[in-house]
């Protein structure tokens, strides 16, 4: 840990202001989306405690009906903006940070596979891949989506809808993994240290496990930085189109479509303010991506 | 004259004084050059020698004003054919000062044409007509010992050898007075290097330019230059003749840097090298002192013993091995292509005698690595045989017990002393891994692992430590350490010292000297370097594209060549 | 070289016939067919009397075959929400995407070449400096969010240019194009600039990357060191050598337009594809999402197969069948 803090990332993090704040506004959503229930002053998708005549009261002026002040406004049914939005992070977040997370598991497994086996392992997995990226992602999780929407009876459709979206973005954005994962395993398994562990006698799959995969994991993490951000945003715009988070569990996407409807209207904080929490973390995250890989890229020392 | 200093005259093409450069890091600032002053006279060829990190290639590239940033060039003054320097290095660039870099393949542009890039120089320097560089674009071809037909090709056509000429045809097409040459001939096989500085000399000869050699290979700079300027650590040591230096040099370093490097001449087969002793990677400015080489009549001592022992430790019968190079089959159907095959061994046969050190030598192509591939088991022969001690690795009748017990007496220690160890990984790991894995020192493998960094001269305390945290002679220690552990009777060593400085090379070379004597190891060495060879082997195989062309005890071989390849490889490596 | 175009050909070709079976798939087994066109007041005899007019009994590889063959002529079967005959439905709204695409992936693509370049030859300049932290907005802001803030600004606030459709719009045979009237011309604006601002944003900072990267090399130290001045060094050296990367990338971002127009159409009302297609996932119409399916895989696998062959044309090495570089020295 110490080595950590001592170490040449640790100060070109911290000489960098833009870094350091964009760092801190990501924990800082993270920790709000995390512990939303807590935060939050209401629970704004609990039917019950809605009361519709708090309907359209504007940010931080009391209610004409009820007398209550809301910090952000409120919606068309009354619900809290600022709790919604509470909640709608954590489903943005929850959505992005798995879909990540399963585009890594597939993409890196293959990546290695098909890099250190070779053979028509590789080619059958390479073609997949190329095949894959044929199409954009939004449309492959648009698709995935409609499909298994058609397959599900409709009253799961709502309640799998995370789901889905999760396993449509992830199975989306694996090549980008598995891609590079492939090709810092190529120049890794000529290396000569892979040849002195097969001259101990070891497996490939030990070879695979041990020598390998720590070293192909660099530039991993900044496309899985970059990969959170493009999730983050996949998901946004296909709630957006009705084609993600429904409204029963709403993210940030979905509310910007609820707020859609009322921004000529007047009410635009209903829109607004959806629309800049979805900015600030697309952008903090951008920059902090953007950053890391500017470090770890080792031509530019 | 070889004081550490020099004024210039008024004749003099270029004059540095008291140049310094600095890199700002994070928490020092480096001196790469440090407070350096030559001359180069007009028509001579001035050698700037010393080992990485000497600072010799920064100052060729602060002359030009090529330096990149965050560096810079703190202190000094640069004056040209009696002007100074300063800002303006931009003008002399190729038009007054050419340069040639190490690299020939990525020096040139891939994407145009070679021809182009030449005519494309010409005409950003001298007024002259389309046709008229055309013209000059050939002739300068020719001079480098180009076809002119070829200009239309692309770099990658070209081999390693004519990609340099058409850089010094670029560095030379603008005419300039001098020439900076960072390592031209350091990517490049012997004979092709030789090649390379006969030309180089040749075109200054008869244009009267200067040249200066940036190189660490003093066998380069006895052949090449007239005058000589020794560096060290960003310091300019010596400076004066070439001969008087080599022959009669006045600093210790320098001394010391001529008697590690490896000779073909006179008796000095299996004599240990001398060897600068002090603690590396320090960067300070170190003192050392110089160990001087001794006889090693211990290396007889062993051959007698073993002599006893008829039966040859290692038999490599008819080995050849293919490459298919082809394009998938439904492409050749359709392009009417043949297939590629490419003959990497064909046919190669010899023995190698139990603790003895055999040396297969050979430029690049030449199927070298490919051989001690297939010797220890990595690569599985096309045809033919290899027997280790009775017992052949490829077969298939094997065992994983029968086969796990041969590797275990076998060992191989590579090239890169960065690719040979897994970074991610501490020593420790590193060492007690093939202690794992043979199921050694069972219960008591912190020990060994400790014993094992001693008998290679590391500490204890590196245990804990990441591979980048050494030195290139350091790591290869490590490697060698690794080799050990098994407590092998066969080591392949493959070009275990190509990658690293003059003077640490003496010292690994020593050690594997050493480490034979002390434990009856046999060696398989693999070199291009003749004068490697020398120092280290008893017998010696000459191998070109694939076939053993020559082979013998080693004093036989370089008093009385047989083959032409063989009497040309000796012929072409730069002596002292 | 020419075995490299075959080979090429022939991956795109197998391609298409994976997607067409992928898009045969939906089309044939999610949902039942009969059920949507028939409605649940069918007998049981019309059931079955158009199970088999529409050969649903036949074995997969006919109606497989079928399938395509139809394609070709192009007729994509029937909407099951509107009762239209898709390639109809299509063919009206084809025009309007394409138009979109069109200005939207120009826009991206000069001025994503030009600002790259600039960024990438004046590193420190303040303007790269705002340039680049604007691009960065514009990676973030997903394209909906785009499209309502200038419907907001440009349309509702300051009231320059309308917030939806496409203006008027001229017959040409069976194009209709909005690039003739005034009033198309200005519907043209916003959505073009939401649509291409994300493309255009990634492009820069591809050449950007991809410049900077080349300017490193060896042989542009070496070029220097003979003399070139820098602007030859930059546009006669680097440019090329940063084109061929960026061309590969580029040509797949295209794709993304085509996906990206979807949303675009949606927020604008823009009567294109895009938003035929998201509407047919919504009320799960098959026939028209299987029949976007395919004309999206062509345009996909032209585009992919074009960029695939400029390659030969800009990288020598490519052509003699090296792609690794290096040959033995």
């Amino acid at each position: 840990m110490k080595r950590f803090f001592a170490s040449d990332f640790f100060y070109d993090f911290c000489r960098s202001p833009v870094t350091v704040v964009s760092f801190m506004v990501m924990l800082l959503l993270l920790l709000s989306a995390v512990f939303a229930s807590f935060i939050a002053p209401t629970n704004p998708f609990d039917p019950a405690s809605l009361n519709l005549m708090n309907g359209f009261t504007p940010p931080m002026t009391p209610n004409e009906f009820t007398g209550n002040t809301f910090w952000l406004g409120t919606d068309d049914q009354g619900r809290d903006l600022f709790s919604a939005i509470l909640y709608g992070l954590r489903v943005s977040l929850f959505v992005g940070f798995s879909a990540v997370m399963l585009a890594m598991l597939i993409g890196i497994s293959l990546g290695l596979i098909a890099g250190y086996i070779g053979g028509w392992i590789d080619a059958a997995i390479m073609r997949i891949a190329d095949i894959q990226v044929t199409f954009p992602s939004i449309l492959i999780a648009m698709l995935i989506f409609g499909v298994t929407r058609s397959l599900l009876p409709p009253d799961q459709r709502d309640e799998l809808a995370i789901f889905v979206l999760i396993i449509s973005i992830g199975l989306s954005e694996w090549v980008q993994f598995a891609r590079t994962v492939r090709g810092a395993t190529l120049v890794e398994k000529e290396k000569e240290y892979v040849a002195a562990a097969k001259l101990m006698g070891l497996g490939r799959a030990q070879i695979m496990r041990r020598h390998i995969l720590p070293n192909v994991l660099g530039p991993v993490l900044v496309i899985a930085t970059i990969t959170l951000a493009i999730a983050i945003i996949a998901e946004a715009t296909l709630s957006f189109l009705g084609v993600g988070a429904p409204p029963t569990q709403p993210s940030l996407g979905t509310l910007i479509n609820i707020g859609q409807d009322y921004l000529f209207s007047g009410e635009w904080w209903i829109l607004l303010f959806p629309a800049l929490t979805l900015l600030t973390l697309a952008l903090s995250v951008n920059l902090f991506g953007d950053w890391l890989r500017d470090t770890l890229n080792p031509r530019l020392k | 004259m070889s004081a550490n200093q020099e004024t210039g005259s008024a004749s003099s093409l270029l004059e540095v004084r008291n140049l310094s450069v600095e890199f700002p890091m994070r928490r020092e600032l480096l001196r790469v050059v440090d407070d350096v002053s030559f001359t180069v006279q007009r028509g001579e060829i001035l050698g700037i020698v010393g080992e990485s990190g000497a600072g010799k290639s920064m100052t060729g590239s602060a002359i030009i004003g090529l330096i990149d940033p965050p560096g810079r060039i703190a202190t000094g003054e640069i004056i040209f054919d009696g002007e100074s320097v300063g800002q303006h290095a931009e003008q002399l660039r190729g038009k007054r000062i050419g340069m040639v870099f190490q690299d020939p393949l990525t020096s040139l542009n891939p994407l145009r044409k070679v021809g182009d890039q030449i005519v494309e120089t010409i005409r950003t320097h001298l007024a002259v007509s389309a046709s008229d560089a055309h013209k000059r674009m050939q002739a300068a071809m020719e001079e480098v010992g180009l076809d002119p037909t070829r200009a239309k090709a692309y770099p990658h056509e070209f081999s390693g050898g004519m990609r340099q000429r058409a850089v010094i045809a670029l560095a030379l097409c603008a005419e300039p007075a001098l020439i900076i040459a960072d390592e031209p001939t350091t990517a490049l096989d012997v004979s092709i290097q030789a090649q390379v500085l006969d030309l180089l000399k040749r075109v200054c000869k008869d244009r009267g330019a200067s040249v200066m050699l940036i190189t660490h290979d003093m066998g380069v700079i006895s052949e090449t230059t007239d005058r000589v300027a020794v560096l060290y650590q960003g310091k300019l040591v010596e400076i004066g003749q070439t001969r008087d230096i080599i022959e009669r040099p006045q600093h210790p370093y320098t001394e010391a840097l001529i008697a590690c490097t490896p000779t073909i001449e006179g008796g000095s087969f299996g004599r240990d090298l001398a060897q600068i002793d002090r603690s590396e990677g320090d960067g300070a400015k170190g003192e050392f002192y110089v160990r001087e080489a001794q006889d090693s009549q211990a290396t007889e001592l062993v051959t007698n013993t073993f002599a006893a022992n008829a039966t040859p430790f290692l038999v490599a019968e008819g080995l050849s091995r293919e490459f298919d190079l082809s394009d998938p089959w439904l492409v050749r159907m359709l392009s009417f292509r043949r297939k590629k095959i490419l003959h990497a061994v064909s046919d190669v046969s010899f023995q190698i005698e139990r603790g003895t050190t055999y040396a297969l030598v050979g430029e690049s192509g030449s199927g070298k690595s490919t051989i001690a591939r297939m010797a220890v088991g990595l690569l599985a022969p096309s045809s033919g045989t290899v027997t280790i001690d009775g017992v052949n690795l490829n077969d298939n009748e094997l065992g994983t017990d029968a086969r796990q017990a041969l590797r275990r007496r076998i060992q191989m220690v590579f090239q890169s002393p960065y690719a040979s160890l897994n970074p991610r990984w501490r020593v420790g790991n590193i060492l007690s891994e093939p202690l794992r894995a043979f199921g050694l020192a069972k219960g008591f493998e912190a020990d060994r692992v400790v014993e094992l960094l001693e008998q290679v001269g590391l500490a204890a305390t590196d245990v804990k430590r990441f591979p980048h945290e050494f030195s290139g002679g350091q790591r290869q220690r490590i490697s060698i350490a690794r080799a050990l552990a098994s407590e092998p009777e066969f080591i392949i060593c493959d070009e275990p010292t190509s990658a690293l400085d003059v003077s640490v090379q003496a010292q690994v070379l020593n050690l594997l000297k050493r480490l034979q004597r002390d434990l009856g190891l046999t060696y398989l060495f693999i070199t291009h370097d003749l004068a490697v060879v020398a120092t280290m082997a008893s017998h010696i195989g000459v191998l070109q594209s694939g076939n053993l062309v020559e082979e013998g005890k080693c004093e036989d071989l370089f008093a009385n060549a047989q083959s032409d390849y063989t009497r040309m490889l000796i012929d072409s490596a730069p002596r002292l | 070289m020419f075995a490299t175009v075959i080979r090429r050909l022939g991956q795109s070709i197998v391609v298409l016939a994976l997607v067409a079976l992928i898009a045969f798939l939906i089309f044939r087994y999610v949902g039942d067919p009969v059920d949507n066109l028939l409605g649940q007041e069918a007998t049981v005899a019309d059931r079955i009397e158009l199970r088999e007019r529409l050969g649903l009994d036949n074995p997969w590889y006919e109606q497989y075959t079928d399938f395509v063959v139809r394609a070709l002529h192009f007729d994509f079967g029937v909407s099951y929400r509107t009762g239209l005959p898709v390639s109809d439905m299509i063919a009206h709204r084809l025009p309007a995407t394409l138009e979109l695409a069109f200005a939207s992936a120009i826009f991206a693509m000069v001025l994503g070449v030009v600002l790259g370049i600039y960024t990438a030859i004046n590193r420190q300049g303040w303007l790269a400096q705002v340039i680049l932290s604007t691009s960065l907005i514009g990676v973030s802001l997903p394209t909906f969010l785009i499209g309502i803030l200038l419907i907001w600004i440009f349309a509702v606030e300051l009231g320059w240019l309308p917030s939806f459709g496409r203006g008027d719009t001229v017959e040409i045979g069976w194009w209709s194009t909005g690039l003739l009237t005034a009033s198309g011309l200005k519907s043209l604006v916003l959505p073009t600039i939401t649509l291409g601002l994300y493309q255009m944003t990634l492009i820069m900072r591809l050449v950007r990357a991809e410049m900077l990267e080349v300017l490193r090399q060896d042989y542009i130290r070496f070029a220097r060191a003979r003399g070139l001045p820098d602007r030859v060094v930059n546009f006669g050296h680097a440019l090329k050598n940063t084109l061929v990367p960026v061309i590969t990338i580029a040509g797949l971002q295209l794709g993304l337009i085509v996906a990206f127009a979807i949303v675009t159409e949606t927020v604008f009302q823009w009567p294109g594809v895009g938003l035929m297609f998201i509407n047919a996932v919504y009320f799960v119409d098959i026939p028209v999402m299987s029949a976007y399916l395919l004309l999206v895989g062509l345009v996909f696998v032209v585009i992919n197969l074009i960029v695939d062959l400029s390659y030969l044309v800009i990288d020598p090495r490519i052509r003699d069948g090296i792609n690794r570089g290096n040959s033995g020295g």
